[in-house]
């Protein structure tokens, strides 16, 4: 039973922490982010192709293409050393690319979808399979570049070896999806119109008020218990920084997103066509490996799981993580289970 | 602020004191820099408030905080006060009856009334989104409201928060008259040579007052989340309680407070009335803006500066020739005139080496010895 002197004692204590936290946190310098080497090899506008260095002496001879989403830094998988799935997919013996979309600004508010994905992703993957003399390569797709790469994979399935899509979202319209919910109302040609690029922080906000207690509150008060921890105190900063580093969206492709997929459901309801390309998720016939996450409050595993139904593929595996949305990058257990499980699937469908 | 003064009285004064004295020793170290850098001294805080000497330390303390690091000091200050406030209210319930920590019945009657105060607080805050109490609770009861009014202030044309900007006009639209008053005005015929910017000016205050009467109705449908969350507090920690376990540390009750929130949350953003209220408050806010821009390009025009319409027409364009040239890129490479290039340029370079290593013509090697014998 709670007494008055052990509030005294635990405000007493926490107040103590959080001044010795404000000290602490002045002096923790610059948070750096990123674990592995890597090299930008393409450039076009704001898009950075990196091709990671690699960690073992004979990697694969089949290159990895890591499509991150709009929204958001790609160095959530490679956070630190202690938790990268790009290094661990490097230990794996895997050889890495990753594109970087950059921050857009005034100037690409009139890039769409069709300029991100038969544009910049076609070239760099393009280039790819010139450098190696391949016709096709790997491709991975995190979250809304999950999105992407089963759409580019449907668009232009012959250069797409094998693909691997993970938290990504495809049945916009599952009951438990509330982003989906808050979205449907939305008028996003007003938005956009208005807004032009659609501003990284209002993203946020979305992201925060799904769980506005725990996201807002409930961490920073918890954030009090690693002031005294320098390492555990950077390891919380490095993810406040991912997490607040939201790029702005280019207006037009966040125009189309919203509509086509997240109010329409075009993606599994038919009628997606992104340029001069039909996007039918049954010409998807290479071999295909659906990661999602049993926790996943931003992706539910349904809006996941409803892929294979869609898909044309014989060669389609499903792996559910116990896990949130970002659990499966960062969490202990996802650095053993995550890199490794790709790169098995990987390794056993390739030449 | 809360009013403590008749639970000091108890039996637990004298740890309320010496938990101050304890409080302000921890946080002398940074004091004690603020005071040397010359920032000005403040009235002593009220011993008997945890919150006032927050409030008190976070003034003092503000003057040495680099402007860089201001925002996070701001946040982590502003969570402490929150979390504080709970403990507070916590400790005086705990602390009011004589036989406090002895008597488990009498205990969870404080922690219930507890509640109920922490409930009625927000109830009383929860509609007026801009005011300094609703601000004071947000960590614990205004989210994501508050969190609202911070982005949205940053794409706004008014300075600083919106919400608090207009409060006396969200204050305004609560009485019943007026608004019908205002929205007449507002529709008022316009007249002679000024009368498309009269419009425009109608068409700016209508949108504002939508806009306020969206987020009202936004708040409206939030306040459900506090009531239901208390509620849920309540039958969550009675059921503890009935099976004898209590509440070990203000951490707890804090947590199982997160964890009603989110549950009671989670019930109501869901809804149709949720989703239609936050759809129609963001509609409207961009309704709001994009009135806005359109008059201050109708300013700019009058300058003779840049406008926003024209930035777009600029960018459309510029957009428009790059994918111009990366289609005719594209052709180029599909028409194997890039391969040929590279293919010619090759041939020069060996056509250049093979010259360098093959012996001179006879006219060269003639002109070459004239030149040696002179």
């Amino acid at each position: 039973m709670l007494r008055p002197d052990q509030i005294v004692q635990e405000l007493t204590e926490f107040n103590r922490k959080v001044a010795a936290g404000i000290g602490a946190l002045g002096q923790i310098g610059d948070i750096d982010v990123g674990a592995s080497e890597k090299d930008p090899v393409y450039q076009e506008d704001k898009v950075i192709l990196y091709r990671f260095r690699s960690r073992t002496a004979d990697p694969a001879k089949v290159p990895l293409l890591i499509v991150y989403a709009l929204v958001n830094r790609p160095y959530m998988a490679d956070l630190q050393e202690d938790r990268s799935m790009i290094r661990g997919l490097l230990d794996q013996g895997l050889d890495v690319y990753l594109i970087d979309w950059g921050y857009p600004d005034g100037a690409d508010r009139y890039l769409d979808l069709d300029d991100y994905l038969n544009g910049y992703l076609r070239r760099c993957v393009d280039f790819i399979c010139r450098e190696h003399k391949l016709p096709s390569l790997n491709l991975l797709g995190i979250c809304q570049g999950g999105t992407f790469s089963l759409c580019f994979s449907a668009m232009h399935p012959d250069k797409v070896l094998n693909l691997v899509t993970m938290v990504t979202p495809v049945d916009f319209h599952t009951p438990d999806n509330v982003l989906g919910r808050w979205v449907r109302d939305l008028d996003v040609d007003l938005m956009v119109d208005t807004l032009g690029n659609v501003p990284g922080e209002l993203l946020n906000w979305s992201f925060l008020s799904l769980k506005p207690f725990r996201l807002t509150g409930q961490k920073y008060i918890d954030m009090a218990d690693i002031f005294e921890d320098p390492v555990k105190l950077k390891n919380f900063l490095r993810m406040e920084k991912w997490i607040f580093d939201s790029p702005d969206q280019a207006g037009e492709a966040y125009r189309q997103f919203i509509t086509w997929f997240y109010q329409e459901n075009r993606l599994v309801a038919g009628g997606l066509r992104i340029g001069d390309h039909a996007v039918d998720l049954r010409r998807i016939t290479m071999p295909l490996f659906n990661v999602y996450a049993t926790e996943d409050h931003l992706v539910p595993p349904a809006a996941s799981i409803a892929l294979e139904q869609h898909v044309g593929t014989k060669d389609y595996t499903t792996m559910a993580f116990k896990g949130g949305h970002i659990g499966i990058y960062v969490s202990g257990r996802a650095q053993k289970d995550i890199p490794r499980g790709v790169a098995d699937w990987l390794k056993a469908r390739m030449p | 602020m809360s009013d403590s003064s008749s639970s000091t009285s108890g039996p637990w004064a004298d740890a309320w004191m010496q938990m101050q004295r304890h409080y302000w020793d921890a946080w002398s170290d940074l004091t004690k820099r603020a005071a040397d850098s010359g920032a000005p001294k403040k009235a002593a805080p009220d011993a008997t408030s945890w919150t006032q000497g927050l409030d008190y330390w976070s003034k003092m303390i503000a003057p040495v905080i680099p402007s860089e690091s201001r925002a996070w000091v701001d946040k982590i200050l502003e969570m402490n006060q929150s979390y504080a406030r709970m403990g507070e209210l916590l400790w005086q319930a705990v602390s009011a009856g004589p036989d406090t920590g002895q008597n488990l019945t009498s205990w969870w009657e404080g922690v219930t009334r507890a509640v109920q105060e922490m409930q009625k607080k927000a109830s009383s805050a929860a509609p007026a989104a801009g005011n300094e109490s609703w601000n004071g609770f947000a960590t614990l009861w205004g989210l994501p409201l508050d969190h609202w009014s911070r982005v949205t202030s940053a794409c706004s044309l008014f300075p600083g928060d919106m919400s608090k900007a207009l409060h006396d006009l969200n204050a305004a639209r609560r009485s019943d008259a007026l608004p019908d008053f205002l929205s007449g005005w507002l529709s008022t015929p316009t007249l002679g040579y000024t009368r498309e910017s009269q419009e425009e000016v109608q068409r700016l205050g209508q949108c504002l007052l939508d806009y306020q009467k969206a987020m009202q109705d936004y708040s409206g449908v939030l306040s459900g989340v506090v009531a239901r969350a208390a509620e849920l507090l309540r039958e969550k920690a009675t059921e503890r309680v009935g099976q004898g376990d209590a509440f070990e540390s203000v951490r707890e009750c804090y947590n199982l407070w997160v964890d009603c929130g989110e549950e009671a949350y989670a019930e109501i953003c869901a809804s149709d009335a949720f989703t239609r209220s936050q759809a129609a408050m963001t509609n409207a806010l961009m309704a709001l803006k994009r009135q806005e821009q359109s008059m201050i390009d109708e300013a700019l025009s009058a300058l003779n500066m840049p406008t926003r319409r024209e930035l777009d027409t600029s960018h459309r364009r510029v957009h428009q020739l790059q994918r111009r040239v990366w289609k005719l890129e594209e052709a180029l490479n599909a028409s194997g005139i890039a391969e040929l290039r590279a293919e010619m340029e090759a041939l020069r370079t060996e056509l250049a080496a093979v010259r360098s290593t093959a012996p001179a013509p006879a006219s060269t090697r003639r002109a070459a010895k004239a030149k040696d014998e002179t």
